[in-house]
């Protein structure tokens, strides 16, 4: 029997896969404290692969304090791009499910808006024509969440999905054009791509009577983008050496 | 209508470009034209029917109930519902929670204080009996219209009762008129590097990514969201764009504000 996968265009029978030469300082370890430690004393744990039935994802500690209470837990898994039934489509649908593990703080409205403002960022970013006829569904589960509910601060918890959701669509294998990640700057969350020229989603939900150019909130934004996107790369580059 | 990949291809090339050809012929800052009826529901405190030129239309009413307001916090409450799509779905819990925030936030709770103890809450239901595009501009326009032709019942026992065990009793007939500066939300489409106002639905479809403005008390203020009005031309934005946007929004918010006040 003919065993061959005629889905997917392979390559010749006789590839092999490109391997570079691995850089001087690659460790095992992941955690990043020194990385971030200079802005607001804030560290990022990252460690993808750890729901196993999922097709990919990412587990993020995201520590704003001193304290263990005041870290940020999201998990992120994708499952896809699995075969969806009914009529034809020529690209993959994405949905995106937002779910709060313990105690429930955000009402569901926002619930629902955050989860539109991300399903609406990563459209742009999954490059979903390359998988027709399929669905792809990320579930991101908030496992702690430090702010109050009365304060309503959603800020860092947006920043931390669309990192989260990037470095699970890696762990998944699914096409993305870029490495998005998202900046905060006061109550301000812009999720950039192609190094900061381009805003795929900006999310500004109270005023601050000190910043009311929006270029100059982009901006200070885009540097807390690039040292989260740092983060990622380097995580994801020091988890590919480490399993060749 | 659903149009075709060609089709939309043509519409986006010309949104696209400069100036950006609108397929209803309109300018990148123009409206399209609504009809705006205020009043007319007999039992309730104030209402309005806010229809556009490609028939979406949307009924709001603002009913009014009297509440100790060292009890309930909030003194407004916004309630969605939009032919065609079910309660859960995205958009309607998405309009309604942002509509919420928005009224509750920026509305000012002195204009409904009724005497030292009670308050007016504010019940504002939004029914969309129809819509093509992104309804969120027109609910705004009708929310707003709707509350500036809302009656409250006149007060006439004393308005300081914090020592008095008495409820206000009320005029049998008089109505005083609620004076409150509502906010406006407005839609844009971003297509290129050219933005459009009120994007109708066949704009919305081949739209790069839409933006959510709001328009409060002579000023843009937030939310300044991103907002999702296809999957299928969905794209980053340059920055500039954005500016521009709350540019736009800063020019024609007066304009809007004096054409509802009109009425």
């Amino acid at each position: 029997m003919n065993i061959t996968d005629r889905r997917r265009i392979l390559g010749p029978s006789n590839a092999k896969p490109l391997i570079f030469e691995k850089p001087e300082s690659s460790e095992q370890e992941v955690q990043q404290p020194q990385e971030k430690s200079n802005v607001e004393n804030e560290s990022m744990y990252i460690k993808n692969g750890l729901v196993s039935n999922a097709n990919g994802s990412s587990y993020l500690e995201l520590k704003n304090g001193e304290l263990s209470e005041q870290c940020t837990i999201l998990l992120t898994s994708v499952y896809g791009p699995r075969p969806s039934r009914g009529a034809f489509s020529s690209k993959a649908s994405l949905s995106v499910q937002f779910k709060e593990v313990t105690i429930e703080k955000i009402p569901s409205g926002e619930l629902k808006e955050i989860c539109n403002f991300l399903s609406n960022i990563f459209s742009a970013v999954i490059n979903l024509e390359r998988y027709p006829k399929s669905g792809i569904d990320i579930f991101l589960s908030l496992v702690q969440n430090p702010t109050t509910s009365d304060e309503g601060n959603l800020q860092p918890i947006i920043a931390a999905c669309v990192n989260g959701i990037t470095l699970a669509l890696a762990d998944a294998g699914i096409e993305i054009f870029d490495t998005v990640s998202a900046g905060t700057y006061k109550r301000n969350v812009v999720a950039f791509s192609k190094n900061g020229t381009e805003v795929v989603g900006l999310w500004k939900d109270k005023e601050d009577d000190t910043e009311n150019n929006i270029l100059n909130v982009i901006e200070s934004c885009k540097e807390s983008y690039l040292k989260n996107r740092k983060v990622i790369i380097e995580y994801l580059i020091r988890s590919r050496d480490a399993d060749i | 209508m659903v149009l075709s990949v060609t089709e939309k291809s043509y519409l986006h090339e010309s949104l696209a470009s400069v100036p950006p050809a609108r397929p209803d012929g309109r300018k990148a800052n123009q409206f399209r034209p609504i009809e705006v009826f205020t009043d007319f529901l007999p039992a309730s405190n104030g209402s309005s029917k806010v229809v556009a030129s490609d028939g979406t239309e949307c009924l709001v009413s603002v009913k009014c109930k009297v509440v100790d307001h060292a009890v309930e916090e909030d003194l407004v409450v916004v309630d969605v519902d939009i032919a065609g799509h079910r309660d859960d779905s995205g958009l309607v819990q998405g309009i309604a929670s942002t509509l919420s925030k928005v009224l509750s936030t920026q509305l000012d709770r002195s204009c409904l204080r009724l005497t030292k103890k009670y308050s007016f809450k504010l019940y504002i239901d939004v029914l969309v009996l129809s819509s093509f595009s992104h309804p969120l501009t027109l609910i705004s326009f009708a929310v707003y219209s709707a509350l500036n032709s809302t009656q409250l019942p006149k007060l006439i026992s004393s308005d300081d009762d914090l020592e008095v065990a008495e409820l206000p009793t009320f005029h049998d007939y008089d109505f005083v008129k609620l004076d409150v500066s509502v906010p406006l939300l407005f839609t844009l489409a971003i297509c290129g590097k050219n933005v459009l106002v009120d994007p109708a639905s066949n704009e919305s479809d081949v739209a790069n990514n839409g933006l959510l403005v709001t328009w409060s008390n002579g000023k843009v203020t937030a939310p300044i969201k991103t907002l999702g009005l296809n999957e299928d031309y969905v794209s980053g934005v340059s920055p500039q764009s954005l500016q521009d946007s709350i540019k736009m929004i800063e020019q024609v918010a007066p304009e809007v504000l004096q054409a509802l006040g009109g009425i």
